[in-house]
């Protein structure tokens, strides 16, 4: 309770309060302009955040993410493109009310509802994360090495496109995780003699290349270029404390719900905004609006996509397990702090994570009150043209690669990961599984030297060992329906395009 | 078979450059004494596995690509696009080699004016004011704010 009480004094002090109003700011902006997303945006600045202290770096970079998850909505109401792919649920009902002129309580609408689903999911992590820190200290290493597969089948079977294509991906992250010296022997894995390399590919690089550089050369292809030339009226933003009150049930299944998915691995904002959408429609009261201009399907999918940000950092803080993208890229920058995600966080380092937590809380807050009063003339940040934003992404990739570790190695691999990660795009395999498995693959190698070692002790095979404890046998059969559900899952996904494809020819 | 490879090019030769590669760094993982090649061994056989049958299902199987494979594959087909791609990539190795000789800021400069130049952005000035503009706020920030120290050049 003593920590708790002294995390919300530090998340109240005036630097804290400055940072986390900036961060929100940054946010929106950030989410707000096509091309740039909320992960892009995090990988960004947390090179940024190296010279910080970790209490104000990570103040920082979780309002950065509270913004810009709501600052997807703001392209997508106004222009009918989507920020951030969370916002693609919003953008369908939301444009359709620009269209009649209502643009504003659109906005609005999705204000009020991302600040509720954000508060409701941060109010989860602060009471869930600690008690699952805290029962997790007695999970053991096959349980962890089986989590961390469970983990990356599941971001492999969930999310868009190919279930197989998503799984190769997760094993291409693991593949890329092994570079480095084997932390028991020492034996030097695939560096072909660079030193940069010893102690395993950088996260940071990695991932600033992968999303940042990826993202713009997926920019230059031009689909982006056109500029727009005006915002559309915007008429009256505060939608009323009737129509939301109005709304409650809504926002607060839609906020309940998003936070689940957070906590799913590879369920991100965007399944969470659909998922809201839909039980939204199911209770609706007027579903026949859904499509043409529904509050109650702009309210369903933003506090649903918000939610994820609390229950999303749940498992990420408790057990070290990053669910998406957005979490690996603070998981990075909880690693450059010297911050080891995991059970032992919240006991070694509460100095830090409870300032962190409540500090989420006034993001959430200074983003709605920040958009409520200025988006008027914040919603132009729509017009800046993608090519302005592609160069200038891809130079404060370049300069932040080099901040962190002051290497000039590091660059070359931000900028190979970068060309890796546009061809996986072009593809059709997912970049998320692939940040994931080079983040917990290391993780994983060194709880199953672990198990190695108590089977051989312990005069057992490895499967004995894993069948002798009931949660490992649960976790694997866990990992193994994930599988299955997946390769069904891809069969039923390519039997119906194939049906579509006959039927349209 | 070649219509197949024809139609979506990239997602063949990629699943096929996966393939390969992870075959190849599961030899070196053999080579790899004890524990040291145990764990790399397992992910690149697992890799060579699922990317093989991914390899198998597209030049055999009776299975139409996903919707989105078939929207990546229709975006990279524009020629001007492959041409803007090359230009980034080209620009942005140009600003990596170059930014130690003229200075990591200075070079900013340039390979921001051009690069905005390549994706249209117009006029001249507006391109050539965003990109010095930029540089000089990556500067402020990193080089004055945090105070990291950057690579010395013939500028800044």
């Amino acid at each position: 309770m003593d920590n708790v009480l002294a995390g919300a004094l530090v998340a109240f002090q005036p630097t804290s309060l400055l940072l986390a109003a900036a961060g929100a700011v940054l946010g929106i902006l950030l989410g707000a302009l096509p091309g740039v997303s909320a992960t892009l945006g995090i990988a960004l600045l947390v090179p940024l955040t190296f010279g910080m202290d970790p209490t104000p770096a990570l103040i920082f970079i979780g309002a950065v993410y509270c913004g810009a998850i709501y600052g997807g909505s703001i392209s997508a109401v106004l222009l009918n493109v989507p920020g951030t792919p969370a916002a693609v649920a919003t953008m369908i009902d939301g444009y359709a009310m620009t269209k009649a002129g209502r643009g504003g309580q659109a906005l609005g609408l999705c204000t009020m509802a991302s600040m509720i689903g954000g508060q409701v999911s941060v109010l989860a992590l602060l009471f869930a994360a600690p008690l699952i820190a805290s029962v997790a200290l007695e999970i053991q290493s096959s349980e962890y090495f089986w989590i961390v597969l469970f983990a990356m089948t599941t971001v492999g079977a969930i999310g868009e496109g190919s279930p197989l294509k998503g799984l190769i991906a997760a094993a291409i992250g693991l593949a890329l995780g092994t570079i480095g010296a084997h932390p028991m022997t020492g034996t030097v894995r695939y560096t072909f003699g660079e030193l940069a390399l010893y102690e395993g590919l950088p996260v940071i690089s990695a991932l600033v290349g992968l999303f940042s550089i990826s993202q713009v050369l997926i920019l230059a292809e031009g689909h982006g270029m056109s500029t727009q030339l005006a915002v559309p009226r915007l008429g009256r933003i505060w939608p009323g404390w009737g129509t939301l009150w109005s709304l409650k049930n809504h926002w607060s299944r839609s906020s309940i719900l998003g936070t689940i998915v957070g906590l799913i691995p590879g369920a991100g904002a965007d399944i969470a905004a659909f998922i809201g959408r839909s039980e939204a429609r199911r209770y609706a009261r007027e579903p026949e609006r859904f499509g043409k201009g529904s509050p109650e399907a702009i309210v369903g999918a933003e506090a649903a996509n918000n939610a994820v940000v609390g229950g999303s950092l749940i498992p990420m803080l408790s057990l070290g397990i990053p669910g998406n993208a957005v979490t690996a890229a603070l998981l990075g920058g909880l690693l450059i702090h010297g911050l080891i995600p995991g059970p032992r966080l919240f006991s070694d380092a509460p100095d830090i994570l409870y300032p962190f937590i409540f500090s989420l809380f006034i993001a959430n807050l200074f983003f709605a009150v920040v958009a409520l009063v200025g988006l008027r003339w914040l919603s132009r940040i729509v017009l800046v043209p993608q090519g302005i934003v592609a160069p200038t992404v891809a130079a404060l990739s370049v300069v932040g690669a080099y901040a962190f570790r002051n290497i000039g190695f590091d660059i070359w691999i931000m900028v190979s990961m970068g060309l890796f990660g546009y061809a996986l795009r072009k593809a059709g395999y997912p970049l998320a599984p692939v940040i994931l498995g080079l983040i917990l693959g290391p993780l994983a190698e060194e709880n199953l030297d672990r198990v190695l070692r108590f089977a051989t002790a312990n005069d057992m095979s490895v499967m004995q060992y894993f069948l002798s404890r009931w949660l490992t046998v649960v976790l694997m059969v866990l990992t193994a329906a994930t599988l299955l559900f997946s390769f069904t899952r891809d069969l039923k996904v390519r039997r119906r395009a194939s049906a579509k494809k006959q039927k349209d020819a | 078979m070649l219509t197949r490879i024809s139609s979506r090019p990239v997602d063949f030769f990629v699943s096929l450059a996966i393939f390969l590669g992870a075959l190849a760094a599961a030899y070196s993982a053999a080579q790899y004494p004890g524990a040291a090649g145990r764990w790399p061994l397992v992910i690149m056989l697992l890799l060579a596995v699922l990317c093989g049958y991914q390899l198998v299902l597209f030049l055999f199987g009776n299975r139409a690509p996903t919707p989105l494979e078939e929207a990546v594959e229709e975006a990279a087909a524009a020629p001007r696009a492959t041409m803007r791609v090359v230009a980034s990539v080209v620009l942005i190795l140009g600003f990596v080699i170059v930014a130690p000789i003229l200075g990591l800021f200075a070079a900013a400069a340039v390979f921001l004016t051009a690069h905005m130049l390549t994706l249209g952005v117009r006029p001249f000035l507006l391109a050539l004011a965003s990109g010095i503009g930029v540089a000089a706020v990556l500067y402020l920030f990193f080089g004055w704010l945090l105070g990291v120290s950057m690579p010395d050049g013939l500028i800044i």
